[in-house]
């Protein structure tokens, strides 16, 4: 039971580590909170959905159309919802932003309706019994596929030179542009990878859970918030840990103190971290200069 | 009121002595500041090094050196807004020696010492007028109920504090933009305004943080005119960094002269122009832009 | 020069002039807007506005003056609404004074969560402050939702009795306009002179510049922590007269979406203004009238706007550059 929970808690933490990044690194980046991210991730898992449902897709192979959609989105959403407002203050680009998501969130119900989806629930078998211990393949592949795409995203952020530039950005905006970094490019390039992680994630949770229903975004956006706070917003290792450590929480929480208040830990936790670690776990914070 | 005619007299006063030799024996007036071997650290970083100095009742006193030699970290020291590593700072309040490392920049003004910034910290979009009574901030006394409930004894002391801070607006010829909002008045204007702003605190020790900078010759020279009054008038202490030398040289009665963080010559101008290590240290400068 | 300047003194003493006429003519407006209008549902929607007004405006000391972007407004109207209907149904004795004492109570208690959330959020800010004010209110909505034997869960509080004086007893819709309009007009009153004191300047010092205001000698926590109160406290007041109007109270009255809904309203018409908040919550509201038939569209539709507005007036349609 324990264990189940444990695995439980660090399949859905994977994922939300995924999803975490994807709004940090916009954050980091674009200097602008990504409130449409949810609404990314709901219009991911409804593609896959379509995909699988409508087309009869495999999976794997909805999860690739789910991907090459949600670029298309990222670009639209980017040029239309973030650009324009590169300049204008927290305020205007929060509200725009939350108008952005409202209308997604919108265009999801019109477009599938608001009665949930479920995924067909004969795509992986639920569980398989290796002697006493139950198994379930789903997880297995959520895991591994989180894994996989921790990896190439290491390797894009860290070992490429958009990689580098990215972080030079999220470093120091004008340093950046005087040393020749074509910004505007960056952002949207930074945008589509955050919508694909996006994407992936709904696709996953989708899969996992086998429903979706169009106002999945505002309760994954605020997780990532959370994971992002935990681990110390722009700090993408600290994303992972952050996720790692929700995860953890809802799983055991909701198993062994009450499901009723599940949505609820993400909250309490990140209350106690900002009062207790204002930085994050990993974070480093600085105070503005005089 | 005639105050306009005041700073007409002052000024011409002021042209007369400016060819005066300018010091003051240090023993004649009273210790205000008193930094004992003043050590700040950022990490590894050392960004003032053992810098002892004192400051007297009534000095103007310079504070230069290099960019980067530690000069606005020692001013955010005496102001509270940075912690001292090592070392002491006292000063000479209303009721006997103040430790400031033990207050808060909040209580700064309290015990009469008010700054101004490098980068002009005017309240933009409040008025010229609002600026001042915030300065005044402090003196208020009535509690916050006391105001919602509109009661006479609020209205009376707002009176009051409107009525100085015109006062002082007229004093510092900046009445006739009281209503205008801070933003509008010309570069110039707002330094007078921050100035006037420290002013309304009541101070004993005014810090001025690079009052020439962004300045052309003949607006600064307007400056040192108006710093060189309210000196004056309101019989305080000016500690001011510059960090155009010949600038400072012109009214300072003291200079102090940093460099890496160490302090290395004390003096009249006189004195510290011929300095072979002030001279090393500009040398140094000047070659580095070259 | 003299002459220039007493021509624009002049200007101002006439624009000075005309806003008070606009006021009163406003205010006359309202005094009889209730005989002029047959339908009971117009003057429910005025009550709404009515309503939102309250509680935008009490947002905006935080949202507007103190610049700090509030997700959280639903958690304290939430804890007023509740705690007002629920010391008045179950606490207090059977008196017309009870729901007057409970309203006061409710509002006390939502400025007691304000400082409580005020004191851990205020320490930061930006993006960390408005996620942890939505958090705050979501906790509020879940424990609204699980702590049954109190509130009844998601059914909510049902049949919760009208407000009275003496005799009078608040039923019809009339009433409650009039209720909401004494309570809104005295909170303007209240935050203007607030506003225009040293307590107004601080918080206003402090969304212009935090180290400069410490500098002059604001206490940042403080000032904060007290604007988070005050408006946590209109907030409170604002949800328990919505109990007793709605006759109903759940958890699903206070969503995330809420508390969007009514910083929205905020910026829409301006923050910082007052005025533009009143503006903002009798637009938003008229408009989320006007779309009913509309209602699949509504949001979509809001959205759009949100974006449109920030693209065309990002100060708010009332606010000035």
């Amino acid at each position: 039971m324990f264990i189940q929970q444990v695995m439980n808690g660090l399949t859905i933490g994977g994922v939300y580590a995924l999803v975490a990044i994807g709004y940090t690194l916009v954050y980091g980046v674009l200097g602008m909170i990504n409130f449409a991210h949810g609404s990314i991730y709901t219009l991911g898992a409804y593609f896959a959905w379509t995909a699988v449902a409508r087309l009869g897709f495999s999976l794997p192979l909805a999860f690739l159309f789910s991907l090459a959609c949600s670029v298309l989105v990222g670009v639209i959403v980017e040029r239309t919802g973030y650009y324009p407002l590169r300049q204008a203050t927290v305020e205007n680009q929060i509200i725009c932003i939350f108008g952005l998501s409202i209308v997604l969130d919108n265009l999801i119900m019109l477009i599938w309706g608001t009665v949930p989806k479920s995924f067909p629930s004969d795509i992986v078998p639920d569980w398989v019994s290796v002697g006493v211990a139950k198994f379930s393949p789903m997880q297995a592949i959520i895991l591994l596929l989180t894994l996989v795409i921790l990896l190439v995203l290491y390797l894009l952020v860290y070992k490429t030179k958009t990689g580098l530039a990215m972080r030079a950005i999220a470093l120091n905006p004008e340093a950046a542009s005087l040393m020749g970094i074509n910004i505007g490019r960056l952002r949207l390039q930074t945008f589509i990878l955050s919508a694909m992680l996006a994407a992936a994630s709904g696709t996953m949770i989708g899969a996992y859970y086998k429903i979706i229903s169009y106002n999945l975004g505002l309760s994954t956006v605020i997780k990532a918030f959370v994971v992002s706070i935990l681990g110390g917003i722009g700090n993408i290792s600290g994303a992972v840990v952050g996720g790692l450590v929700l995860g953890q929480i809802e799983g055991l929480g909701a198993a062994y103190v009450s499901t009723g208040y599940k949505d609820a830990f993400a909250f309490v936790v990140m209350i106690l971290v900002l009062m207790l670690r204002p930085n994050g776990l990993l974070g480093t914070f600085t105070r503005e200069k005089v | 009121m005639n105050s306009g005619l005041e700073v007409q007299q002052i000024k011409t006063m002021e042209n007369k002595e400016t060819n005066l030799p300018s010091s003051t024996p240090e023993a004649a007036s009273p210790l205000l500041l008193d930094a004992r071997e003043v050590t700040i650290r950022f990490g590894g970083l050392v960004a003032v090094n053992k810098v002892s100095f004192q400051l007297h009742e009534n000095e103007i006193v310079g504070l230069i050196g290099p960019n980067g030699a530690g000069k606005t970290t020692l001013f955010n020291a005496i102001s509270a807004q940075v912690p001292l590593s090592e070392g002491s700072l006292t000063f000479r309040g209303p009721e006997g020696k103040i430790d400031l490392t033990r207050l808060q920049a909040h209580d700064m003004t309290r015990i009469g010492i008010a700054r101004t910034f490098q980068n002009i910290r005017i309240f933009k979009r409040m008025t010229v007028l609002e600026n001042v009574l915030v300065g005044g901030h402090w003196r208020y006394r009535q509690p916050a109920i006391s105001i919602m409930l509109g009661q006479r004894a609020y209205r009376e002391e707002e009176r009051k504090r409107t009525a100085e801070a015109m006062e002082l607006l007229e004093l510092l010829g900046l009445a006739r933009y009281a209503h205008d909002p801070a933003r509008s008045l010309p570069y110039g204007l707002q330094r007078r305004l921050e100035i006037a702003r420290a002013l309304a605190t009541r101070p004993r020790l005014l810090l001025i943080d690079e009052p020439s900078a962004g300045m052309n010759d003949q607006e600064t020279m307007e400056l040192v005119d108006f710093i060189q009054n309210i000196r004056r008038q309101f019989g305080l202490t000016v500690f001011l960094i510059e960090h155009d030398m010949k600038f400072v040289m012109s009214f300072s009665q003291r200079i102090i002269v940093l460099s890496s963080g160490k302090k290395i010559a004390e003096g009249t101008p006189a004195e510290v122009q011929r300095h072979p290590l002030v001279i090393e240290a500009y040398l140094g400068e000047e070659m580095d832009y070259a | 020069m003299v002459k220039v300047l007493a021509e624009t003194k002049a200007l101002k003493f006439l624009d000075k002039r005309r806003k008070w006429l606009l006021v009163g003519a406003l205010l006359a407006v309202a005094a009889v807007f209730p005989f002029c209008v047959q339908s009971s549902y117009l003057v429910h929607v005025a009550n709404l506005a009515l309503y939102y007004s309250i509680v935008a405006v009490s947002l905006d000391i935080v949202a507007g003056f103190l610049g700090e972007i509030s997700f959280g407004h639903a958690g304290f109207i939430a804890v007023g609404a509740y705690t007002t209907t629920i010391l008045n149904m179950r606490v207090l004795p059977d008196s017309w004074i009870s729901f007057w004492i409970a309203l006061l109570a409710g509002g006390l208690l939502a400025a007691l969560a304000g400082v409580v959330v005020g004191i851990p959020a205020m320490r930061i800010s930006g993006q960390y402050f408005f996620v942890v004010t939505m958090g705050f209110g979501e906790i509020i909505r879940f424990i609204l939702l699980n702590w049954q034997s109190v509130t009844n869960g998601a059914f909510g509080i049902t049949s919760i009795p009208s407000p009275s004086i003496g005799n009078f007893v608040f039923t019809e819709r009339f009433h409650y306009y009039y209720l909401f309009l004494v309570i809104l007009l005295l909170m303007i009153i209240t935050i203007s002179f607030l506003r225009y004191s040293y307590i107004g300047r601080a918080w206003i010092a402090i969304r212009e510049d935090e180290l400069a205001a410490e500098a002059m000698g604001i206490r940042l926590t403080y000032y904060k922590v007290l604007a988070f109160s005050i408006s946590s406290f209109f907030a409170g007041i604002g949800g328990g007269l919505l109990g007793s109007y709605l006759n109903f109270l759940a958890p699903s009255n206070f969503l995330a979406l809420e508390s969007i809904m009514i910083l929205v309203m905020v910026l829409l018409g301006g923050s910082g203004l007052i005025y533009g908040a009143l503006f903002g919550a009798f637009l938003m509201t008229g408009f989320n009238e006007v779309l009913r038939p509309f209602e699949q569209y509504r949001m979509l539709i809001i959205g759009v706007l949100m974006m449109v507005l920030m693209f065309l007036k990002p100060r708010g349609l009332l606010g000035r550059e």
